[in-house]
């Protein structure tokens, strides 16, 4: 019963969700952090919110996402899930047989191994963000198209260029010796998708049982250029999800109505009203030197994070 | 006693087992045991070449320690079992510190090659406590009485881990706590000892583990013959020790007693690099793995976002495991 709010704060987009009755979506926004993820959330809330007509009840809020704490903190979340978590139960909804996710973000890439609807395995990018979403957009401002073109001019490429796969580095090394030899815009953006492709599968899925159905999701799999280049690498067609680019925050949403809360948390929308901001300072209490971050909103202390042994966090309830 | 000197022993390396024998050792001699601090989270990291970091780690110990000591303490560890040897850094460790710390300081740096035999490893230190000017006789009492320590504090090994800070887990001074909270979930720690306990290279995932209600084994609590019953069958020695310890209790804990394995490595270590593949092929030959194995990669990042993420994750796959697809809301 009632309406559920699921925010997926990433690196690079903030994912916000509002789910009724019947889990349907009525209403979603996906917009770019640049860089200040706390105007993004409030952004986000501002567009869900003129989604719905300006008035909604919420009844639960849950956050995921690599920000989900400062998000949580922020908007009052009454659940804080991993991302990893978070996708898997979306797609088990929506798909029940699913048995593997393929999950590409701005940062993160990620695969998610499924059985019978239960998690077994997942595995992330590890040190590098080759292959995820803000590599291509990288590449896609150096070529001067638009990231949203990107993937249906690799579709029109008639000899995909090969390019380095290994390290973005070398990869844009190669494309630009490509561009210069001259090879056309349309069959460089086709090997970038191969390289992206491969350069997932040999990281991320690596040693990782990729059976199908395979579901595709995550701000990457907008592009056809990707979801093209991957379905000819595993031999199988992908399923995109309807709302593929908010899934996280989706089942961050659903995950909060299983818990059958008494009362939410949630601030209410007119947080978008307020001045927010956070501020850093690192404690000399003891040899962690932990690095304390202090929520302001409207110029008050709201919440505190970051202290190992807690004593900042604890203050504030006294 | 009138102490007769200082050695420093860098907080580094095989310090992460060996510390408690070491420091037993010259204090027995009557010399004084200093150690370094460590980077924490300012400090800067040392660099000499593009080595795993670990070993850079170690030169940043040691030159924390050159001014403040008689002699620093890194023996040369060649084999520390049978015919299995250690990495070549290990044997390079000495040279590389005494570039690094320009000869400042005297480096007790005696071979220590257990393909001779168990004996090799008193004669070692008898010709460390000889470079000291200990007889013989004082030597080896000093050696009996570092074995009795470190048999010790290795019984007292799984409590320690659990229940006392990861900066404390070395310090003798403070007592092995013998009562703990009831945790959920018992998880194998496996890998090369500094990655699991050094908190510069791992961002304290032993204090994140904990938080989770996981409860911590090593490796330390499995028998030589368990180790070797993991080993046994593969069609090849393993050539590292380390390696045969990882790979051994890994497939010891595999199959038995444990909710979930945890595998921290270095990212530029080669041994690492090659387990990491030889699991993964193992384990798909035998139709994956029969617990949630986790593979954690580190280098000098400071965040620790995504390794909270993972640890999360991994709990909440050891959750569905047990509660049948159910996962935790609360």
């Amino acid at each position: 019963m009632g309406n559920y709010l699921g925010i997926d704060v990433g690196s690079i987009t903030t994912k916000s969700v509002i789910l009724g009755q019947d889990d349907q979506v009525l209403a979603k926004s996906y917009i770019r952090n640049s860089g200040r993820p706390i105007e993004a959330i409030q952004k986000g809330l501002e567009e869900v919110l003129a989604q719905v007509g300006g008035s909604i009840s919420i009844h639960g809020v849950g956050t995921t996402g690599s920000a989900r704490h400062l998000a949580a903190y922020l908007v009052g979340a009454d659940l804080i899930k991993n991302e990893i978590t978070a996708h898997a139960i979306a797609v088990v909804d929506f798909l029940p047989e699913a048995k593997t996710i393929i999950e590409i973000g701005g940062q993160d890439s990620k695969i998610i191994v499924l059985r019978n609807g239960v998690v077994v395995d997942f595995g992330m990018n590890t040190v590098c963000a080759a292959g995820t979403g803000s590599f291509l957009d990288q590449q896609a401002t150096r070529l001067g198209i638009s990231i949203e073109a990107f993937g249906d001019l690799a579709l029109q490429a008639d000899h995909p260029v090969r390019i380095a796969g290994r390290c973005t580095v070398f990869a844009e090394t190669d494309m630009i010796h490509k561009q210069q030899i001259g090879h056309s815009v349309e069959d460089i953006v086709a090997g970038l998708c191969d390289s992206l492709v491969k350069n997932y599968l040999n990281n991320v899925g690596r040693g990782k049982e990729m059976l199908s159905p395979i579901v595709f999701q995550g701000g990457v799999a907008a592009n056809r250029g990707i979801q093209k280049a991957l379905e000819r690498e595993l031999e199988v067609s992908l399923v995109i999800p309807k709302h593929f680019d908010v899934m996280g925050a989706i089942g961050a949403a659903k995950l909060v109505k299983r818990a059958n809360l008494f009362k939410t948390q949630f601030r209410g929308f007119d947080l978008t009203q307020k001045s927010c901001s956070t501020r850093g300072f690192e404690c000399s209490e003891c040899e962690n030197q932990c690095e304390v971050i202090e929520l302001l909103m409207n110029h008050h202390v709201v919440a505190c994070w970051g202290d190992l042994c807690e004593r900042y966090r604890h203050r504030e309830k006294a | 006693m009138e102490k007769r000197g200082r050695i420093g022993i860098p907080r580094a390396l095989m310090f992460y087992r060996y510390f408690p024998f070491w420091q037993s050792f010259f204090e027995t001699l009557g010399w004084k045991v200093v150690v370094s601090n460590g980077v924490r989270q300012k400090g800067k990291i040392v660099y000499f070449e593009d080595s795993c970091l670990p070993m850079k780690l170690l030169v940043t110990h040691a030159i924390q320690l050159k001014e403040k000591v008689d002699h620093l303490f890194i023996p040369r560890l060649v084999s520390l079992h049978r015919n299995y040897i250690m990495c070549p850094k290990f044997r390079g460790a000495p040279d590389i510190v005494r570039l690094a710390t320009e000869g400042h300081v005297p480096i007790l740096n005696e071979t220590i090659d257990l393909r001779e035999g168990e004996g090799a490893l008193l004669q070692s230190y008898l010709k460390t406590g000889k470079r000291l000017g200990a007889t013989k006789k004082e030597t080896k009492r000093a050696y009996l009485e570092a074995k009795k320590t470190f048999n010790q504090f290795q019984k007292e090994w799984k409590d320690r881990i659990n229940r006392l800070p990861t900066g404390r887990l070395f310090e003798m001074d403070i007592p092995t706590p013998s009562e703990g909270s009831k945790a959920s979930w018992r998880v194998a720690l496996i890998g090369h000892p500094y990655n699991l306990y050094d908190a510069d290279i791992n961002k304290d995932l032993l204090t994140l583990i904990k938080s989770l209600g996981m409860e911590i084994i090593t490796s330390d609590s499995l028998s030589e013959e368990e180790i070797e019953r993991g080993v046994r069958d593969l069609s090849k020695e393993i050539y590292w020790s380390s390696g045969r310890e990882i790979v051994g209790s890994l497939f010891n804990f595999l199959s038995e007693g444990v909710d979930g394995v945890i595998f921290p490595t270095s990212f530029k270590c080669g041994i690492d690099a090659l387990l990491q593949e030889f699991i993964k092929r193992r384990l798909k030959i035998e139709g994956g793995p029969s617990i949630p194995l986790l593979i954690l990669s580190f280098d000098e990042h400071t965040g620790r976002e995504g390794l909270v993420t993972r640890l999360e994750a991994f709990r909440d796959v050891m959750e569905q495991r047990r509660s049948d697809g159910q996962i935790a809301v609360s």
